[in-house]
């Protein structure tokens, strides 16, 4: 891939497809601009430093973004002495999800998406975003939602199987 | 390890969501190897969840993107090569 060569232009367009989604997980968790901003630069600088350390035969691109953005934002919070904290935003403002096949991801259709996952059924939301977007484990679910182990990993493959079928994928 | 046991653990969810340990990932690819339909199902777990967040993007303040890259230019000299 062009990024392990340390492209520029490679990884522009990276910034350009995947900075709004990466930062809506920050502000999930974060309520405060600048410092979400200064997370996101973060990130990418992260991104780019340690593109190397990429396996795509271990997972998605997508999937390794995310799980630094995550990181990066619980280590930000904790060292603010902040607890995990999830934040619902009803606020969310529209992007474009145009991401170039060279990447071999998927280009979306972030209008029919948004449409779709409205959808998804709150509790099922809940799980997938308490996981998903604030790192929370299994075990931190089932305390928070008071609901046994073995359910929360039901209920976590079963909101993942609704939201594919409400994709379409 | 069964088929049984690694789709009922958790553990394909976990990996989906970047979430697994070095020792979890062994065994998530282990299961790759056993049964490909398993590596099947976890990509699609992580397509969808990529689906499911660029639905969410929120718009990022356009100044960023110039500060970034200024900031890769100045520590990277590699950076400039395009």
């Amino acid at each position: 891939m062009l990024l392990q060569q340390k492209d520029q232009s490679a990884f522009a367009y990276l910034y350009d497809n995947y900075s709004p989604a990466l930062n809506s997980v920050i502000l999930k968790m974060i309520d405060d601009t600048q410092l979400s901003e200064d997370i996101l630069q973060e990130t990418f600088v992260k991104i780019w430093n340690n593109f190397g350390q990429y396996d795509a035969s271990k997972g998605r691109l997508f999937t390794w973004m995310i799980n630094i953005t995550r990181n990066l934002t619980i280590d930000t919070l904790r060292s603010k002495g902040f607890k995990k904290q999830q934040k619902i935003s009803q606020d969310e403002n529209f992007v474009s999800g145009n991401i170039d096949k060279n990447f071999n991801v998927t280009k979306f259709d972030t209008i029919v998406l948004r449409k779709q996952v409205q959808f998804l059924k709150p509790d099922q939301k809940i799980i997938i975003d308490l996981a998903y977007f604030n790192g929370y484990t299994q075990e931190e679910i089932s305390k928070e939602m008071r609901i046994p182990l073995g359910t929360v990993k039901t209920r976590m493959r079963t909101a993942i199987i609704e939201l594919r079928k409400l994709l379409q994928f | 390890m069964t088929k049984e046991y690694i789709i009922s653990s958790g553990l394909l969810e976990l990996h989906a969501f970047g979430q697994t340990t070095e020792v979890e990932a062994a065994q998530v690819l282990q299961a790759y190897i056993n049964w490909p339909d398993v590596k099947e199902d976890v990509q699609n777990m992580e397509k969808t969840m990529e689906a499911y967040t660029v639905s969410n993007g929120k718009s990022v303040n356009e100044d960023l993107k110039n500060k970034l890259f200024s900031a890769l230019q100045a520590s990277d000299n590699k950076f400039y090569n395009t």
